[in-house]
């Protein structure tokens, strides 16, 4: 029995090894567990830096997690602990681990914000210098806030399709999954919608931000409406996914598509002039990029008491309409996303 | 009278159009249930799901489940576009992705089966594992990034492409198609229809469902039987990634096949086949899987709130599954 | 010729047949007895494939074989007729019949297999089509299709494995008429019942098994009852019960139940036990009286005309407060958690009243004493206990709620001689006390020799009612197969 059991134990760990192994490989340069305990960066030792990122489980979250490494490797002073999570639980077991590892700072995009704001507390209560990015906390928590604005990002684009569409018009509208970001963007563009009586929202349906399931809804909301000006969708995914359908019922006359969140094969298009994409509204996912080195830049030469005593500072990523006259400024044909 | 009692799937369907039409008549007024462009994209969205819904039943009937196709359809389809966008010309770029979506689809399903039979474990946790296992190795390969199909002629075709049918027309005045997965999908619910009924294999496989030893005794090779049953669904995976690599010119990794299991397994399910195995029918799947997407549509189409459909749709599967199972107990 | 030399089957330490020679030659009808755990199934379940033997050889013609699955023992002529009935519910009687020999390469050729289906359902007396689901066929009919399907194999030999346990006695003639025919074709028969007559009529030869070992073999003619069963058990019969205690004179009513129905097997059912009382209930297998007691005790939806003197019944738990309690016949199943632990087991039912670790190891030394149950450690699995010491936790797991009625089903299935014989004294002296039990046992010395009172079970209904001075071997078959008195 005993030697079962034993045999049992070393399969599991050799798996928990191969496992684990393979995470911190993923990382540009993993955390070393022999550093010693907390490492003021003015004692001229290496900083710590945890980065915790959603998973790049689409397109949007893949941006984030290349931009993240990107900017990782243009500070090889630092010593980063970089983490992707599936899933907000997820996230915070990886928060329980940088802590275990005594970081100095944490990079975090949020899965959601609510159930990730306790957790970041207790680092932050625990000397962690925080830059929080795109999502805010529920608590004012994060020493950087770097806020993404959804709110905006509706905003923006539903007024470049009133303006487009000299107030009087039909739109369909696509969402996303139904979480935060959606609501934030339905909301913005509801305020927009509110102020031009003439545009009239004839449908909306959510297709989570997928393609296929974009392309099914339109197809069927195409069937149901026949006088459609203009589509408003969540991301550029989904407004992808909404093209496919007007063509394929014959509808690509007369009508256009606004997206968002800066896709290049989209920024590509609006910059081509193509009529289908007249504009489209940034959200870039390099915005984790900027926060890694708002930290590093932060934080360098400084002692854990300079940075406590420095006040928490609010800074918001600029959310940018792309026209076909600006659109080369925000074409990367390198980026992934 | 025997006639409806024994294809109460066929009375749900048909009940649901009705009040599918009443609803229109008396409330929307916009002759949608007739229209047939709104029928006919009924029929090609709903045909994806059926071809992997059709290679489910076979594997639900012989006593297993297969959790892993939404996300085997997601790296099958990564697969074939990545074949597909090598530079060799038309038509062998759509050639070859097909053959590596389908072989490859097959290949796996085979490796799920020997697993499961061989291998002693569980199909819930082999599956399992490979519905979490194959969405990663698909974002992996491709970095999480979309694939966009570089063909823009043959390939596109195989899913856009169709019949026209007589006397409809779209926006644009074109004939309306009857897209080729529509027949692709009665061709492979006709294939296993057949496997089911009348081959001898399908004999074995409900024996093996119903009751393994007693097959065993009866000098089957359950296990033998079993996994093939599991290829021909790897194989049908195979068939609807690279339909939905041609409808959406591309493959997006993270999305792609999401979630297709549940409905396959649910269409299954309101066809009336047990879930325990060795019972059940191909064509009553087909006609779950028209159920599902005669719901999707009429949700899509009400003005119901997007986030209270979910649960419009549960309470409806349920009540089909209990029509099903009103029919076992009058048997 | 068929032989088997030093066959020899182990299942962990428990050695289930050693040491088993056997020759048959064609045209032969061999009888195979002994109680049950005495080897017969572990022995043809190694001649059919099912099992691959620990020991010994099994040879077709002087040439060795070995059958890894019953594939390969089917295509080498050896056909079985399984007790518990092996047939697809959902699929066609014609279909079972060829199930892994289908006309046809690819496609199942539907004309041919039901012609050949049709004929040979004629041929064993069956009554309906060959395109009958078997899911709807009787208990008999689904034999006769099982038996339609070994001859179909068209084997060298047929294992019969109790095959008139569920049929009615038409069906078994017509079965016997079947095997003398297939003996005049040159097979043949390995016949293995409980019913000594049956053994009597048929086999020419018949060889007996006894705790896994050859007792012996015997020519049939010259054999009777009497002589069989006491090779069965090895000695006489009445050294295995214990002496009947009398019941109080009085006869004062323990339970009172009239008119108890549970849709679809039992029907109408009204019964008496008094205190001290040990009432057998008989009859053959699927006669629903596994089912009656299930419904008693509230454990099967039932509708109760009238329960005295306890009170009505609609839930376990109120029959187990009231002190009913049944112990089921399906150890594994229904009665143990074979994989807790003894000790676990024992305490389980009486866990509200017995909390601390210290009171329930107490508890288990006390019944392990009481019941004298073989246990190295209370503390290891049940697994660890062999079927007679299993049965007895069994038993002692409800006597730790001190019942008043003691149901116990099959109580002796797959116990050896001499654990059975501790049961049955054990049974004795719980009446004794003034417990009353109800035995319900397919083994009719059993009800025979330990019961006070018999019920016969036919059809979900009471078909007779037997006195101990009428309890014989032939009058519970009478009324369980429900012939008239000859």
């Amino acid at each position: 029995m005993k030697s079962r059991n034993l045999l049992k134990f070393g399969l599991i760990a050799a798996a928990a090894l191969m496992v684990f192994g393979c995470g911190s490989g993923d990382a540009s340069s993993s955390a070393s567990s022999t550093t010693p305990t907390t490492a003021p960066a003015a004692e001229g030792k290496k900083l710590k830096i945890g980065v915790s990122i959603p998973s790049a489980d689409h397109g949007w979250t893949g941006g984030v997690k290349y931009w993240a490494e990107q900017e990782m490797k243009n500070h090889p002073e630092i010593e980063w602990v970089y983490q992707t999570a599936d899933n907000p639980a997820k996230q915070n077991e990886s928060l329980d681990a940088m802590l275990a590892q005594k970081i100095d700072g944490l990079v975090i995009l949020a899965h959601a914000s609510e159930p990730l704001t306790p957790k970041a507390k207790e680092l932050h209560d625990a000397g962690v210098f925080i830059v929080n990015v795109d999502r805010g906390f529920t608590e004012p928590i994060a020493d950087i806030f770097l806020a993404g604005d959804n709110k905006a990002f509706g905003r923006i684009s539903a007024e470049f399709i009133a303006k487009q569409l000299n107030g009087k018009g039909n739109v369909l509208i696509l969402e996303g999954v139904a979480c935060n970001v959606n609501t934030d963007r339905v909301e913005g563009a509801k305020e927009i919608w509110a102020k031009n009586p003439g545009i009239k929202v004839l449908d909306s349906q959510q297709a989570d931000w997928n393609m296929q399931k974009a392309f099914e809804k339109m197809q069927t909301m195409l069937v149901k409406h026949k006088e459609v000006n203009a589509i408003w969708a969540a991301d550029d995914d989904m407004a992808l996914g909404a093209e496919k359908a007007l063509k394929e019922a014959g509808r690509d006359k007369n009508i256009f598509i606004l997206g968002g969140a800066g896709m290049k094969d989209i920024v590509k298009r609006v910059m081509d002039g193509d009529p289908m994409f007249p504009g489209d509204v940034t959200y870039p996912p390099s915005m984790i990029a900027q926060g890694i080195k708002l930290a590093v830049e932060t934080m360098k030469g400084k002692t854990k008491e300079e940075l406590k005593a420095r006040k928490p500072t609010n800074e918001t990523v600029k959310i940018e309409l792309i026209e076909k006259a600006n659109a080369k400024d925000f074409y990367f044909p390198d980026s992934i996303y | 009278m025997k006639f409806l009692s024994n294809n109460k799937a066929l009375v749900a369907l048909a009940a649901l159009y009705i009040i599918y039409v009443l609803i229109d008549i008396l409330h929307w007024k916009q002759g949608l249930p007739m229209n047939p462009q709104n029928l006919r994209n009924i029929l090609s969205q709903t045909s994806y799901t059926g071809i992997i819904a059709v290679g489910m039943t076979l594997v639900i009937i012989g006593g297993g489940i297969d959790l892993s196709v939404g996300s085997l359809m997601g790296l099958l389809g990564v697969l074939s576009i990545l074949a597909l966008n090598k530079p060799s010309g038309e038509p062998l770029q759509t050639i070859a992705a097909i053959v590596v979506a389908i072989g490859a689809g097959a290949l796996i399903g085979f490796a799920n089966g020997v697993i499961i039979t061989w291998g002693k474990i569980a199909p819930f946790v082999a599956t399992l594992a490979g519905l979490v296992g194959f969405r990663s190795l698909a974002l992996a390969l491709t970095d999480a990034r979309s694939l966009t199909a570089t063909s823009k002629e043959v390939f596109p075709g195989l899913a856009q492409g169709g019949i026209p049918i007589p006397g409809a027309f779209d926006a644009a005045g074109r004939p309306l198609l009857a897209q080729w997965p529509i027949f692709i999908c009665i061709a492979v619910a006709a294939v296993g229809s057949w496997i089911l009924n009348r081959s001898v294999y399908g004999r074995r496989l409900i024996a093996v469902g119903a009751n393994e030893t007693a097959a065993i005794y009866s000098g089957i090779r359950a296990n033998q039987i079993r996994v093939i049953s599991y290829t021909f669904l790897g194989l049908c995976t195979g068939i609807v990634a690279v339909l939905q690599g041609s409808r959406l010119t591309g493959a997006d990794p993270a999305s792609l096949g999401q979630n297709v299991e549940l409905d396959a397994i649910a269409a299954v399910v309101i066809g009336g086949t047990s879930l325990s195995g060795g019972k059940g029918q191909v064509w009553a799947t087909v006609v779950g899987v028209l159920i599902l997407g005669l719901i999707g549509n009429m949700l899509t189409i009400s003005n119901i709130n997007n986030n209270w459909q979910g649960c419009v749709k549960g309470v409806i599967i349920l009540l089909a599954v209990l029509i099903q199972r009103g029919q076992k107990s009058t048997s | 010729m068929i032989q088997a030399i030093g066959l020899t089957k182990a299942f962990g330490n428990n050695i289930a047949l050693n040491a088993f020679d056997i020759t048959i030659e064609p045209g032969e009808i061999i009888g195979v007895i002994g109680e049950n755990g005495a080897g017969k199934s572990t022995f043809m379940k190694l001649l059919s494939g099912v099992h691959q033997p620990s020991g010994g050889s099994i040879s077709i013609q002087d040439e060795a074989q070995t059958f890894a699955t019953p594939r390969e023992a089917i295509a080498k002529g050896i056909a079985m007729v399984h007790q518990e009935l092996n047939l697809i519910p959902t699929l066609s009687a014609a279909d079972n019949i060829f199930l892994g020999r289908e006309k046809g390469s690819l496609t199942v050729n539907r004309k041919d297999t039901n012609t050949e289906a049709a004929e040979l359902l004629r041929l064993v007396g069956a009554s309906f089509g060959p395109e009958t689901l078997c899911g709807d066929l009787s208990v008999a009919q689904q034999q006769l299709v099982e038996i339609a399907k070994a001859i179909s194999q068209k084997p060298k030999l047929i294992i019969f494995d109790e095959p008139t346990a569920v049929l009615g006695e038409q069906e078994s003639l017509e079965l016997f008429a079947l095997i003398r025919g297939l003996k005049e074709q040159g097979v043949a028969v390995l016949y293995v019942s409980h019913r000594l007559p049956e053994i009597l009529s048929l086999t020419d030869r018949l060889v007996v098994l006894r705790d896994g070992v050859k007792v012996g073999e015997y020519l049939t003619q010259g054999q009777s009852e009497s002589s069989l069963a006491d090779l069965m058990v090895g000695r006489p019969l009445a050294d295995i019960f214990p002496s009947r205690s009398q019941v109080a004179p009085d006869r004062t009513p323990a339970l009172e139940v009239k008119n108890l129905s549970s849709s679809p097997l039992v029907k109408d059912i009204s019964l008496t036990l008094h205190q001290g009382e040990i009432l057998g209930i008989a009859g053959l297998i699927g006669s629903g009286r596994t089912e009656f007691a299930e419904a008693l005790v509230g454990l099967r939806t039932a509708t109760i005309g009238h329960i005295s003197p306890i009170k009505p019944i609609h839930t376990y738990q109120e029959a187990i407060a009231q002190g009913v309690v049944y112990i089921s016949e399906d150890r594994k199943g229904k009665s143990l958690v074979t994989s807790m632990s003894i000790r676990d087991n024992i305490c389980l039912v009486a866990l509200q009243a017995i909390k601390s670790k210290q009171s329930q190891q107490a508890t288990t030394k006390n019944w392990i004493q009481n019941l004298s149950i073989k246990v190295a450690d209370m503390e290891l699995p049940m697994t660890s206990l062999s079927g007679g010491n299993q049965q007895k936790c069994a038993i002692a797991k409800w006597l730790a709620v001190n019942p008043k009625i003691l149901i116990l089903d099959e109580p002796t299935r797959g116990v050896d001689v001499g654990a059975k014989a501790e049961i049955y004294s054990l049974i004795a002296k719980f009446a004794q006390e003034g417990m009353s039990c109800i035995v319900i046992s397919s083994e009719m010395p059993e009800i025979i020799g330990l019961c006070h009172r018999a019920l016969v079970f036919r059809d979900g209904r009471i078909e007779g009612e037997l006195e101990q001075n009428e309890l014989t071997e032939a009058n519970i078959m009478r009324l369980a197969a429900g012939v008239e008195a000859a």
